[in-house]
């Protein structure tokens, strides 16, 4: 008889709980469709301070090392002038690391190779 | 009338001399050792009790913890586990020495580019060490982007060895600039409120609006003093991520 009842307690409470489990679910991805609201200000105020910093920095350690090896070498300002504008084209491609989400990060990628999935990579090559 | 960079001269507490080398310890030396025991203080108090269901300091200290240990997991792996330990360091370190120099009349060492440089020389550095010892000569493929022409190979290389090298440079001018353009505003505001306060009059009621402009830049700060440590020791964790599984 107790025993009986338990089951039956329980069992009403398993339904009522699977029910409020889905409820949360559904509920949760109603929320997850959102963008994080909160998140974007500063992850938006990180990119843009990294984005501007990216491409000085570039130019700067690009001349900076010409300048070093043209000291060095006495091939003023040969190394400096080359270098300037490779630094350049360093930071613009750091930018573009940055921006589709490569962090910085040297080198090609796999999803560069097989780039053909999208069209607007493929077009940029 | 003060200036608004004045905050951050270098003045010397007590001299001291190494072998001709001027090691004197500074206000800058000062708020590093403060940083440094304060945040040793508030690890080991917070962890004192050891609580199962942790109480406020405990809760903040786990949290920072957690914090970071999940950067190292999403960023560097598994592999980055012997390296979480400094990384939560520079961390902690770095936010400390942020929200310090917040406090009136304190001075923010990460507002000298020194500080910071020498702290992402380190990292470069040490994370360069790390990959050559894991992969040997092997290393240096990091510079040579596959899947490029032929023809542009020599270009690519020079341009991705200038890449590495502007790596110590952005991450330690970030933090250095943004610490010091935060303070030079706040000063400004605070010199123009000071200012119109003496002019008396009209001008003393309008001293509000500056006011209240540094109880909003001081929120800001903070807010950037987080953010800056944050974006610091994540980039660390890029770079190590690079140094130990290339690509």
């Amino acid at each position: 008889m107790i025993l009986g009842d338990n089951s039956n307690h329980r069992q009403d409470g398993n339904s009522s709980l699977a029910d409020r489990i889905k409820q949360a679910e559904q509920s949760a991805k109603g929320r997850v469709d959102k963008p994080p609201a909160g998140h974007m200000p500063v992850a938006g105020l990180a990119l843009a301070g990294r984005v501007a910093l990216e491409l000085v920095a570039g130019v700067v350690v690009g001349g900076f090392l010409g300048w070093m090896l043209d000291r060095w070498l006495g091939t003023t300002p040969g190394f400096m002038l080359g270098l300037f504008f490779l630094g350049a084209a360093a930071g613009m491609m750091n930018v573009w690391r940055l921006v589709t989400g490569r962090n910085m990060k040297a080198g090609y990628f796999e999803e560069h190779r097989d780039a053909d999935k999208d069209p607007d990579e493929k077009g940029n090559r | 009338m003060h200036s608004p960079v004045e905050q951050f001269t270098i003045k010397t507490l007590f001299a001291l001399n190494l072998l001709g080398f001027d090691i004197s310890f500074t206000n800058s030396s000062l708020f590093m050792l403060l940083a440094v025991v304060l945040s040793t203080l508030f690890l080991v108090l917070a962890m004192r009790p050891a609580a199962l269901v942790p109480g406020r300091l405990q809760g903040a200290a786990e949290m920072m913890y957690e914090f970071v240990a999940d950067m190292v997991r999403a960023n560097v792996g598994s592999e980055g586990r012997p390296y979480f330990p400094f990384v939560f360091t520079l961390f902690v370190f770095i936010l400390f020495s942020n929200m310090l120099g917040l406090i009136p009349y304190s001075y923010t060492t990460t507002s000298q580019i020194v500080v910071t440089f020498v702290l992402a020389a380190v990292i470069f550095i040490g994370v360069t060490l790390i990959g050559l010892i894991k992969h040997g000569l092997h290393f240096f493929s990091f510079f040579v982007p596959s899947g490029a022409p032929k023809a542009l190979i020599p270009f690519l290389v020079v341009i991705e060895v200038i890449s590495y090298f502007v790596r110590p440079v952005s991450l330690s001018v970030r933090l250095f600039a943004n610490m010091l353009a935060g303070h030079t505003m706040l000063k400004v505001f605070a010199g123009l409120a000071v200012m119109l306060t003496g002019a008396g009059g009209i001008f003393a009621v309008g001293s509000v609006l500056p006011l209240a402009a540094i109880i909003g830049l001081t929120g800001l700060e903070m807010l950037v003093a987080a953010l800056q440590a944050y974006v610091f020791t994540i980039l660390t964790c890029m770079y190590l991520n690079d140094a130990l599984h290339l690509h």
